[in-house]
């Protein structure tokens, strides 16, 4: 009776980890309120935009937390701690479908349209945002796992360099030379849509 | 040529954000300079800028039976741990070491001390406290029969249904008797009758001196009884009368 009329929203993530441990419904939908859409888009990305196995992701992780959540050093950040979790749970994901996803690219790339053919830069109409999209997230995805995990740590999820420092378990230095990396690859496959992305994003702005 | 740091400083990805190459101060150019060519800086710069608009735009969502499958996993941990509680909380009570030290010699001292089993001892103490005691000891009397029993006779009742009349003879002899024995009983000295105590003094010692002032009573004042010598009488005019 006294757990209804708790406001569990008042409460920090680290205080409704012990009660969704305890089996505490209220306290797990809060908690889950709070993290389902973020975590649910980390593996989204992380997981180059496979849905199902996204949802099962997400699905693992607050298991994990259901179950395991005592194992939780209530002194840390809830957050940093969830996407060390979920990081984890990523990279046991790429070690399960290594040869699957060599595959796959394989015939990705085999059917994709050639876009770093100048010919088809050379199609302005053809061109628009959900191309540029569909390019930066193919980019995005042909990363090391290390740098697009830092990458989508930091533009995505909008963490600090300190949280993904953590996350990540290196150096705030090692950290930003990922980083740095990152958007240089990314630059690099980009560039022969310079002159689109220029327009497209001082659209976006003015918008 | 001018080597540069293979790594990204927040400040100037902070400038990446908001301005170009171009609108950037001296300060903040030189502070660039150190990572970036003004070339780089503009493409990492529109890199970034992308990234974090689709980023803003592209927001899948999950399915909703994650949550249904996570609340069933919830209900089951809640069973889990209400089982767990009951154990934990009696494994887990804070009880100091000595004190089940203590329950534990004592019970073993109980057992293999020779002393402190030893029933003798019990008594012993029992009867210490019953001859300090002062008070009257409360038993009963039985008192010693007035006809001997030899002299009842033995009287065999008749239940034959047929023999109404020996049943009717038997009830006269009955009443007769009944009657004989009450006025034996009536006109016997009392004195010779009973003289034993109904109440009988405690055997300990301090008992003669008790101030308590009960006295003996005797069977005298039980059966010198006005109503009962009425009741003879009465039965024996109807004696008369039948």
């Amino acid at each position: 009776m006294i757990s209804l009329l708790k406001n569990y929203k008042k409460y920090s993530d680290e205080k409704l980890v012990p009660l969704v441990v305890k089996g505490n419904e209220r306290a797990f939908n809060e908690l889950y309120s709070r993290y389902e859409k973020k975590m649910y888009r980390f593996f989204y990305r992380m997981l180059n935009r496979d849905t199902e196995r996204a949802n099962d992701l997400l699905q693992d992780l607050f298991i994990k937390i259901i179950e395991k959540g005592d194992r939780f050093d209530t002194d840390r950040k809830f957050s940093t701690w969830l996407y060390a979790v979920a990081g984890n749970l990523c990279k046991n994901e790429y070690r399960r479908v290594e040869r699957l996803t060599n595959n796959q690219e394989k015939m990705m790339a085999d059917v994709r349209p050639g876009l770093d053919n100048e010919m088809d830069f050379y199609l302005p109409n053809a061109l628009d945002r959900s191309l540029f999209t569909a390019r930066l997230t193919d980019a995005l995805e042909e990363l090391e796992d290390i740098h697009r995990t830092c990458f989508i740590l930091r533009y995505q999820e909008e963490l600090s360099i300190k949280e993904i420092s953590e996350v990540m378990d290196c150096p705030e230095g090692t950290v930003k030379s990922r980083l740095y990396y990152a958007l240089r690859k990314l630059s690099d496959k980009l560039q022969v849509f310079r002159p689109e992305a220029v327009k497209l994003i001082n659209n976006s702005q003015i918008a | 040529m001018k080597s540069r740091l293979a790594n990204i400083d927040p400040q100037v990805e902070q400038l990446m954000r908001n301005k170009n190459f171009a609108e950037l101060t001296e300060a903040e150019a030189s502070l660039v300079a150190h990572t970036f060519s003004p070339a780089s800086y503009d493409a990492t710069r529109k890199t970034i800028l992308a990234a974090t608009e689709m980023f803003a735009r592209d927001l899948p969502l999950p399915s909703p039976h994650v949550k249904a499958n996570l609340l069933k996993a919830v209900a089951a941990q809640k069973q889990k741990s209400t089982n767990a509680n009951w154990w934990s909380t009696l494994l887990n009570y804070p009880v100091p070491a000595w004190q089940p030290a203590l329950g534990v010699s004592l019970v073993l001292l109980y057992f293999f001390i020779p002393w402190a089993g030893n029933e003798n001892n019990l008594n012993q103490n029992a009867l210490a406290i019953q001859e300090a005691d002062t008070v009257y000891n409360e038993t009963p009397g039985y008192l010693a029969a007035s006809v001997p029993a030899a002299s009842i006779p033995v009287r065999r009742k008749n239940v034959s249904p047929i023999s109404t009349d020996l049943n009717q003879k038997n009830t006269i002899l009955d009443t007769l008797q009944e009657v004989a024995q009450n006025l034996q009983r009536t006109l016997r000295p009392v004195t010779d009758r009973l003289s034993t105590p109904t109440m009988q003094l405690s055997t300990s010692t301090l008992a003669a001196n008790d101030t308590a002032g009960v006295r003996p009573q005797t069977m005298e004042e039980y059966f010198i009884d006005p109503a009962n010598i009425m009741a003879v009488q009465d039965q024996s005019r109807r004696l008369v009368s039948f």
